[in-house]
């Protein structure tokens, strides 16, 4: 009986455990992240949301574990402002192909950077009350995300030209295959999105936030897009709008030393209205990870090895100032001689003033995005193209002279008594390229001038230092579409020549 | 239930005695030369009633007239005797041959080879021993057929590659292992997340097995076979069985053995002066990059190198004469109440180069106890500790391509090495220890790399400066406890754990940016004054298994069944642990330790769970030896995937017919044919591992940064933590499906001589889970995952085994084949993805290599303008100069929904990349010869892989002659074209590659077959007789053996395994004793 009474016992203990096992619930487990359910729900987390669309910035400025895989190529080289020894893509043209790891890591970050947006903009607009403390802090969310979406359709215009136009967050899997878009359609999505954020954003920020866009920015860079789609458009109704955006800028000034334009210790400075914010990771700043692998070491720099000709570029020629850039200063202008080297052509800005990362391969020195000196170059320009007053165009320029001239004589002011509106859109162009020479801006301006049919552009155009193997053709106003959309999604079309 | 126990226990205590007990004596002998044979086991038929023949092999045995008496040794074939009116019975053993009555484990039990429906694989202790190797994997290399195993590489505690039956997925396809019942589980395995393989730690888990400790290798490659383990079985089921007692007198085993490894080739490098003088010429072919020429290079420079003399990096490398040493002893017995195996085994392989060695402590115990008649119950645990140097830090390919005027060591240094680099270090005023970004107390500038842009880190410095080791401690085992109310029913409950702690130190001294080739601020993370920096990680991994089953097996007449049916509930938890400290001020190693110090400290944590629920059931039937059905099903529930997605059922039936039992092939008189059966089997089972988890969740990621406040002079501003939202979530994720179909036959022929079996496969994946990027206009960083793909694997396997005694001699041969055809047969939106190292696409292997075709070399400026005029180039300056390659113009622009236009179109771009090999085996194989005399063996084991391509990336970088790094090629450049010397194959030097002659093409992609002498070993055993004497040592075999002793191959480099981390060329001294 007391083998049966075992037996019983025993019995019962695998029943339990056979019942045991049966409970599901051990199938419910959670991940240890955050999940978009759980988020959102305070005013600290719509800020860190909004600070990773600035983050992904980054990506448009790092090292990324190679001068091979650094995007600033892209913008640096096709313009004839800056050249290079080496026979890099972006130099000669002809290699330009849609299976460009850098043209297909560039555009995957503009539309990340858009997506992040959308993502804010669609949780601020839903956002219950009582979650927002701060006053002004919503409004303020939605336009730095609206001017960063902008920015992104702004990027993606000024370089592929067709690429689809996301002004919502991909939610389905139906609306992953958006056909191209044509004309201005980026830059108009720009447009709106800027005049939006312009009544949203601060007009300032205090000292903790100053890097942050504010409603100069947003009238700054809306009055960009709007000269940018004008030169397309011929409309002085662009021109006049543009105009109209740069006037509501207030408090902005030319800094009285041009070289703080570039310098890691005047960031933030009265003439700047955006730029990216470079640091180092408070751990180790990686250059070969990226901004979203980690907190502490992934890499929140910006590479000018280009310039400086770091160890890291390996053996592979430095960036240098075209001979015709170097031409192009009246003899005296200051500028020259802080924004390249005569004997030799190394380009000087941002690298003359650095802050090096703690690797040494990277650069805490923010890259300037848009700057006053710009907006008052571009408001001359718009002036000239929508028969304005030339002499205001020209004395807009002058106010860029004079800054540069500082306590000299050259460059000496333009005569007003200028009236040839040929003239002086091509000292308006002259005027660009030196104030804004190795910036990231020269091929974007003159790829609108080719566009709008204001320049006509061949090989000789570009000065390069390697001229046999340079090949423009007029496809290369749009760069291709990367290969890594076109394979994915049937509905874009490849643009025209690849 | 209780009323059947109830019934159970009555029927059982009717248990009638019959017979009178009386004596019966006798002797064996081995049926080869007739000697005695001591230690045979003999035991009475259903008791544990026995004993052990004598040191001249005689015996006496208690027996009744109805017992029947078994006679098992190891080796020799058992035999069973009814003892009937006998008093003397003298019995002649024969040695075991492949054997009908063989014992195979198959996953929730055993089975007699003869009654398998199955395609199952298996190899025993014998074979496991003839490896040197410290891990399990690499003793199954090239015995099974339908089983790859690779050699990753001399470094003894990587990770090898094991497929079964070719790739059934892009994402993870390592089978499942199965350690004496325990499912393994490891944190991350399959992640293709490179952060948390790093976390996951290099280290080969299965290291932690003591191939000493394995009794046998049973591999379920078929659905039919492997169902039974459900969701996490498609690639294959890989059961380890060790080893426990038997009844008897106590029995101790030792074995020994002791190698020496050395690496059979290294690359051939140009010396100083060849080195500069090819770089001069590769500067002076590019007009536009001649004047960027390195000062290092130029001869008129007070910086040239060039007189410098030519130093050997790979010597100082190689770890020479790198020994390996095993020792295990093992102690087992029991009574008929319990056995016992306890086992202690300590080994240490070094690597084949400098800085990297594995050592393991392990210890294991297996016990098993009848309580009474009803109740067993056992425990086994396996003890394991590992420890491995890790400081290599680089391969050999690395260092064969430093520059040959990079020295190595310089005595004034007080390192004793010489540095790389030098940089400028200015003090940094904004510097603030208080800070949570303190900033450098001295910035860095003016990076030099002091031998030239191809400057190399000093990789010797960092060995001997750094240090980086790993602990793995193990613990893995079960207990059970069986009831057994009825005879035939069985009902046990186990539970299961296996531990794993790994922990990594890290030491990093500063002065050791001196020493690298992309060196860092060592004043970073730290006040300034510290020597370095320390890290320790450590990584948990805890899988529990609890688990029912119920089997019962019941004859009745002809008529065989057997039942099992059983739940088991399965948890995993990873879990890390990662805190280090960038202020250690001393160098130390007694006061390496992370101190609370923010902020120069660094700590992360996490954890992924997952659970899994089964249910199964089988059913085993046949008739008379005759005719087998056997059918599983498998339920399983997985926390993975969304919830209305978790639960599948895994079906799966087989079936076999043994042809030889039957009358009418009996009449036939075909008396070469010893035995013929004939199986197939269908099944379809799940893999839950290619799903990271969690896939219908959106997550939030807080790794992204952003810093404001920056300018008045502060460049640096405030890092501010944010978020983003970088996945897509997808709620229909449910696993990979793998049907399979089986069919085959085991032939046993010319008296039991001959063993062969050949097999038809075909495996079926359906939903391969696909990560996918999806179109980048989405912005949706991570890869979201999708079931969408197909594949499909087909082959045939054979397997052949000869065994013959002629006289004194004896020989044997044992050989399988296995050939694999995979074929991807759908992806997403038909559209071709990266993955598995190379491209997926439909209708091709898995991973294929794919690029373009190299056309020729132009010969003459002519050529050049010739192809100009019709073609151009999309990757290359379109400035092509004779000596470049011209590449295929295969294809056109696809029109937007397709991938390929076949017209060609007279432009060389991206798009007339094409197929250039498969990095799948088309077959494998493996061949064994055997032969004994008097106490001599001899056995020679071939293994080789065929039908497989792989890119050469040693030889890319060694004949790349063109990059602005200016690495040292191989001494084959010498025959490069250069307008004197003409070639075919091999294009000029030119630096920065204008022409882009090294875009990825079949320049450089090789034939990866071989055949390897992968073993050769000789023994030699004792004579019994002479060990009778002293009346302990049952048997002494030593042995000497070799192993990798050469490869015939085609590929051109070091091997076609490994060029980076070589493997080894082995001899093995050893000694295996039995008391």
């Amino acid at each position: 009986m007391k083998t049966l009474r075992f037996f019983k016992i025993l019995s019962l203990a695998f029943a339990i455990m056979i019942v045991n096992s049966c409970d599901e619930s051990i199938l419910d487990l959670q991940p240890n992240a955050v999940t978009e359910e759980a988020y959102f729900v305070e005013e600290i987390e719509f800020e860190r949301a909004v600070l990773g669309i600035y983050a992904k910035m980054t990506d448009f400025y790092w090292y990324n574990g190679g001068q091979n895989n650094c995007v600033l190529p892209v913008t640096l080289l096709p313009g004839d402002d800056i050249t290079t020894t080496g026979q890099e893509e972006f130099e000669i043209f002809s290699n330009i192909n849609p299976a460009s790891g850098r043209l297909s890591y560039f555009y995957s970050a503009i539309y990340q950077m858009i997506a992040r947006a959308n993502v804010v903009i669609e949780k601020v607009i839903a956002v219950e009350d009582g979650i927002y403390v701060t006053a002004g802090r919503k409004d303020a969310h939605l336009g730095e995300a609206l001017f960063l979406r902008a920015y992104g359709h702004y990027l993606l215009w000024n370089i592929f030209g067709t690429a689809p136009v996301r002004n919502f967050r991909v939610k389905a899997i139906a609306e992953m295959n958006p056909t191209s878009s044509s004309g201005t359609e980026l830059l108009d999505q720009a447009i709106t999105d800027l005049t939006e954020a312009a009544t949203l954003l601060p007009a300032t920020w205090d000292a903790a936030n100053r890097g942050r866009v504010t409603k100069n920015s947003a009238n700054g860079l809306l009055g960009k897009a709007l000269v940018f789609k004008g030169t397309i458009t011929g409309a002085a109704a662009d021109h006049q709008a543009a105009i109209t955006a740069f006037d509501k800028i207030a408090g902005a000034s030319l800094v009285a030393n041009f070289d703080d334009n570039h310098a890691f210790d005047t960031e933030n400075n009265a003439e700047s209205l955006f730029e990216y914010q470079a640091t180092q990771a408070f751990g180790f700043d990686n250059p070969w990870l990226s901004n979203d692998f980690d907190n502490a070491v992934g890499a929140l720099s910006a590479y000018w090895g280009f310039y400086s000709n770091n160890f890291t570029m390996f053996g592979k020629p430095r960036f240098i100032a075209t001979q015709k850039l170097a031409d192009m200063y009246p003899v005296g202008d200051p500028r020259k001689a802080l924004t390249l080297d005569p004997a030799n052509k190394n380009f000087r800005k941002y690298v003359s003033r650095d802050r090096s990362n703690q690797s040494g391969s990277s650069s805490v020195n923010n890259p300037r995005i848009l700057r006053y000196a710009d907006i008052l170059i571009l408001k001359a320009e718009a002036l000239n193209e929508s028969n304005g007053s030339t002499v205001e165009a020209i004395n807009l320029l002058n106010q860029v002279r004079t800054r540069a001239r500082g306590a000299g004589v050259e460059p000496a002011n333009l005569s007003t008594g200028i009236t040839d509106r040929a003239q002086i859109r091509q000292l308006i162009m002259n005027e660009r390229l030196m104030e804004l020479a190795g910036e990231g801006e020269r091929y974007f301006d003159l790829r609108r001038w080719a566009l709008g049919s204001k320049i006509t552009l061949n090989n000789a155009f570009f000065n390069s230092a390697i001229p046999t193997d340079l090949a423009f053709a007029a496809k290369h106003l749009n760069f291709p579409i990367p290969t890594s959309e076109t394979d994915r999604n049937p509905n874009i079309t490849q643009n025209e020549g690849y | 239930m209780t009323k059947i126990l109830q019934v159970g226990l009555l029927l059982l205590m009717m248990h009638p005695l019959l017979g009178q007990e009386r004596s019966v004596t006798g002797k064996v002998t081995d049926a080869t030369d007739g000697t005695s044979l001591p230690g045979v086991s003999i035991l009475v038929k259903g008791t544990n009633r026995g004993t052990v023949s004598t040191s001249d092999g005689n015996y006496t045995v208690n027996v009744t007239t109805s017992d029947v008496l078994v006679f098992s040794f190891i080796g020799f074939e058992t035999q069973e005797v009814t003892v009937g009116q006998q008093s003397i019975i003298n019995l002649s053993m024969n040695a075991s041959i492949s054997q009908l009555s063989e014992i195979v484990v198959i996953g929730y039990g055993e089975r007699e080879k003869k009654d398998l429906t199955g395609a199952i694989s298996t190899m025993d202790s014998k074979e496991i021993l003839k490896s040197t190797a410290m891990n399990p994997q690499l003793a199954m290399q090239g015995k099974m057929a339908g089983v790859f195993v690779s050699t990753p590489s001399g470094n003894p505690f990587d990770r090898p590659t094991v497929r079964i039956r070719g790739v059934s997925t892009w994402n993870y396809a390592d089978p499942l292992y199965v350690i004496d019942g325990i499912p393994l589980y490891e944190g991350a395995q399959s992640s293709p997340n490179a952060g948390n393989q790093d976390i996951r730690s290099p280290l080969n888990v299965m290291a932690t097995i003591n191939p000493n400790d394995i009794e046998s290798i049973s591999v379920l490659k078929d659905a039919s076979a492997a169902a039974i383990y459900g969701v996490r079985a498609s690639n294959g089921v890989i059961l380890i069985t060790t080893k426990k007692g038997a009844a008897g007198k106590a029995k101790i085993d030792l074995n020994a053995t002791t190698s020496f490894q050395n690496v059979a080739n290294n690359y051939k490098m140009l010396n100083t002066p060849d080195y500069v003088s090819f770089w001069q010429e590769a500067y002076t072919n590019n007009p536009t990059l001649a004047a960027s020429i390195p000062v290092q290079l130029q001869a008129a420079n007070p910086a040239f190198l060039g007189n410098s003399p030519t130093y050997n990096w790979q010597d100082q490398l190689l770890n020479k004469n790198a020994p390996i040493q095993d020792y295990s002893i093992r102690v087992s017995g029991g009574s008929d109440k319990s056995t016992y195996s306890v086992s202690a085994g300590y080994g240490k392989t070094e690597g084949t180069l400098v800085g990297n060695s594995l050592s393991r402590y392990t210890l294991s115990t297996n016990v098993v106890s009848k309580v009474n008649q009803y109740i067993e119950t056992g425990m086994k645990v396996n003890l394991s500790y590992n420890e491995a140097d890790d400081r290599t830090g680089t391969d050999l390919s690395y260092v064969a391509t430093a520059p040959p005027w990079q020295p190595i060591f310089d005595v004034n240094d007080p390192s004793g090495f010489t540095q790389s680099a030098t940089a400028t270090f200015t003090p940094n005023a904004s510097f603030d220890p208080t800070l949570l970004n303190p900033g450098t107390l001295f910035n860095i500038s003016n990076v030099n790399l002091i031998y030239g842009p191809g400057t190399r880190s000093n990789v010797f410095a960092n060995q001997n400066l750094n240090s980086n080791s790993y602990t793995l401690l193990r613990t893995l085992g079960n207990v059970y406890l069986q009831i057994e109310p009825l005879k035939g029913l069985k009902i046990r409950g186990t539970y299961s754990a296996d531990y794993q702690f790994n922990l990594r130190k890290n030491w990093n001294l500063y002065d050791t940016w001196r020493f690298s080739q992309t060196p860092g601020n060592p004043f970073s993370g730290h006040d300034g004054t510290a020597r370095g920096s320390y890290g320790e990680r450590q990584s948990r991994n805890l899988n529990q298994v609890s688990e029912v089953t119920v089997n019962y097996n019941k004859s009745l007449g002809n008529h065989n069944l057997d039942f099992l049916v059983a739940a088991q509930k399965q948890s995993f938890l990873w879990e890390f642990t990662d805190a280090s400290s960038g202020q250690v001020n001393s160098t130390d190693p007694d006061l390496r330790i992370v101190r609370n110090n923010p902020p120069f400290n660094g700590t992360f944590t996490g954890f992924t769970p997952r659970a899994l629920l089964g249910y199964l059931a089988r059913a085993s039937y046949n008739y008379n030896g005759k005719y087998y059905l056997d059918a599983t099903i498998r339920r399983d529930g997985a926390s993975t995937f969304a919830p209305g997605f978790r639960w599948g059922t895994f079906p799966s039936f087989s079936a076999a017919w043994r042809l030889s039992q039957e009358a009418f092939w009996q009449n036939l008189n075909l008396s070469f044919v010893n035995d013929l059966k004939f199986r197939g089997g269908w099944g379809e089972i799940g893999n839950m591992e290619t799903t990271q988890g969690f896939s219908f969740l959106s997550t939030v990621s807080l790794s992204p940064d952003y810093s404001l406040g920056s300018g008045l002079g502060d460049p640096y501003g405030a890092q501010i933590g944010a978020s983003a939202l970088p996945n897509f979530p997808n709620f229909d994720l449910t696993w990979e499906r793998v049907r399979t179909t089986n069919f085959g036959f085991d032939a046993l022929l010319l008296n039991n001589s001959v063993s062969f079996t050949a097999e038809y496969y075909s495996r079926f994946t359906k939903g391969v889970i696909q990560g996918v990027q999806l179109p980048p206009n989405t912005g949706i960083q991570g890869s979201t995952e999708l079931n969408l793909g197909d594949v499909r694997n087909t082959g045939i396997e054979i397997q052949l085994g000869y065994n013959k005694t002629f006289g004194d001699f004896g020989f044997n041969a044992s050989g399988n084949f296995t050939t694999v055809k995979n074929r991807v047969t759908r992806t997403f939106n038909g559209l071709p993805i990266v993955a598995a190292g190379g491209r997926v696409e439909e209708g091709y292997p898995i991973g294929y290599i794919f690029g373009y075709q190299v056309g020729g070399i132009f010969q003459n400026a002519q050529q050049v303008a010739d192809w100009k005029a019709a073609n151009t180039d999309g990757l290359g300056a379109n400035n092509q100069q004779p000596g470049d390659i011209y590449f295929l113009d295969n294809k056109g622009n696809p029109v937007p929904g397709e991938v390929y236009n076949f017209t060609p179109d007279n432009i060389v771009n991206p798009n007339d990349r094409t197929y250039l090999g498969k990095t799948i085996p088309g077959f494998y194989y493996g061949l064994t010869l055997g032969g004994t005399y008097k106490g001599f063996d001899v056995s020679i084991f071939f293994q080789g892989v065929g039908d497989v391509q792989k890119f050469n990336s040693a030889r890319a970088t060694g004949e790349s002659m063109s990059s602005t790094t200016t690495p040292n090629q191989w001494t084959s450049v010498n025959n490069r074209w250069t307008g004197e010397n003409t070639s075919t194959t091999m294009p000029r030097a030119v630096v920065g590659d204008p022409n882009s002659n090294n875009r990825f093409s079949n320049r450089f992609v090789e034939n990866a077959s071989f055949m390897r002498l992968r073993n050769v070993q000789i023994g030699y055993s004792i004579p019994r007789t002479l060990l009778a004497k002293t009346k302990a040592v049952e048997r002494i075999r030593l042995f000497v053996g070799g192993t990798n002793l050469f490869t015939i191959t085609e590929w051109d480099g070091i091997d076609p395994e490994n060029d980076f981390f070589p493997i080894s060329r082995q001899w093995t001294f050893g000694l295996n004793a039995n008391f």
